[in-house]
């Protein structure tokens, strides 16, 4: 699985949230449900405005909600930087 | 799966199938190019015809079923990474028309190649649109 390197804690904090449905954070948020899913399985990593709404749904600030994975992190940033670098050196 | 997916997943097979069924069409010898223009404006036709059909049937299905939004940011970056790929895979074989031309292919024959390339790259867009939903984009 393609995955990204920012962790989060979305399904804890809908439970806390009196067993929130994927669907009304979804509508809260103005996401689609299948994004959530996404991002609950770590699919996908929100934009900063769309971690910022989800983490005020939740009344806490977006680090109690998102983390970020430092070695997944470095490895795909290597891997863009690699990339990056044989486009330079190609063109 | 979600309406875009199933959407786009429909749309790959329609193309496949029925650009399939058009070039195996004008693949046949002894074709003339009008034969070939009538074949392809009827494929246009139903490609149409079988799209449109099937994104009715779905988007009133989905809506139904859940009041689903029908876009949103992770859509939009589906949509544009897609596209993206569908265009190189355009402009891959794109390059090759030229060259057929210059080489003193038949007309038939060019035409038929940048249109498969056309194909080609709208199965790799909305292929692609699967793939990042599924696996993540």
């Amino acid at each position: 699985m393609v995955g990204t390197a920012v962790t989060n804690t979305l399904r804890a904090h809908r439970f806390a949230k009196g067993e929130m449905t994927q669907q009304e954070l979804a509508d809260r948020v103005g996401l689609t449900r299948q994004t959530i899913i996404a991002i609950e399985q770590g699919r996908y990593a929100p934009s900063l405005e769309a971690a910022f709404r989800i983490a005020r749904v939740f009344g806490v600030g977006v680090e109690a909600v998102f983390g970020y994975e430092e070695a997944r992190g470095a490895k795909t940033a290597e891997t863009s930087f690699r990339i990056r670098t044989r486009v330079k050196t190609t063109t | 799966m979600s309406f875009r997916s199933r959407s786009a997943a429909a749309t790959v097979v329609a193309i496949a199938v029925i650009f399939g069924v058009y070039f195996w069409w004008s693949s046949a010898p002894g074709r003339t190019s009008g034969q070939v223009l009538g074949e392809l404006i009827l494929t246009i036709i139903v490609l149409t015809v079988v799209i449109t059909a099937f994104e009715i049937v779905v988007a009133i299905v989905y809506r139904r079923r859940r009041g689903e939004r029908m876009a949103d940011e992770r859509d939009a970056l589906i949509s544009a990474k897609s596209a993206r790929n569908g265009y190189f895979a355009l402009l891959a074989g794109v390059w090759y028309a030229p060259v057929m031309a210059l080489t003193g292919a038949p007309s038939l024959a060019i035409a038929n190649f940048t249109l498969g390339m056309i194909v080609v790259a709208e199965i790799v867009n909305f292929g692609s649109r699967v793939f990042y939903d599924l696996r993540g984009a």
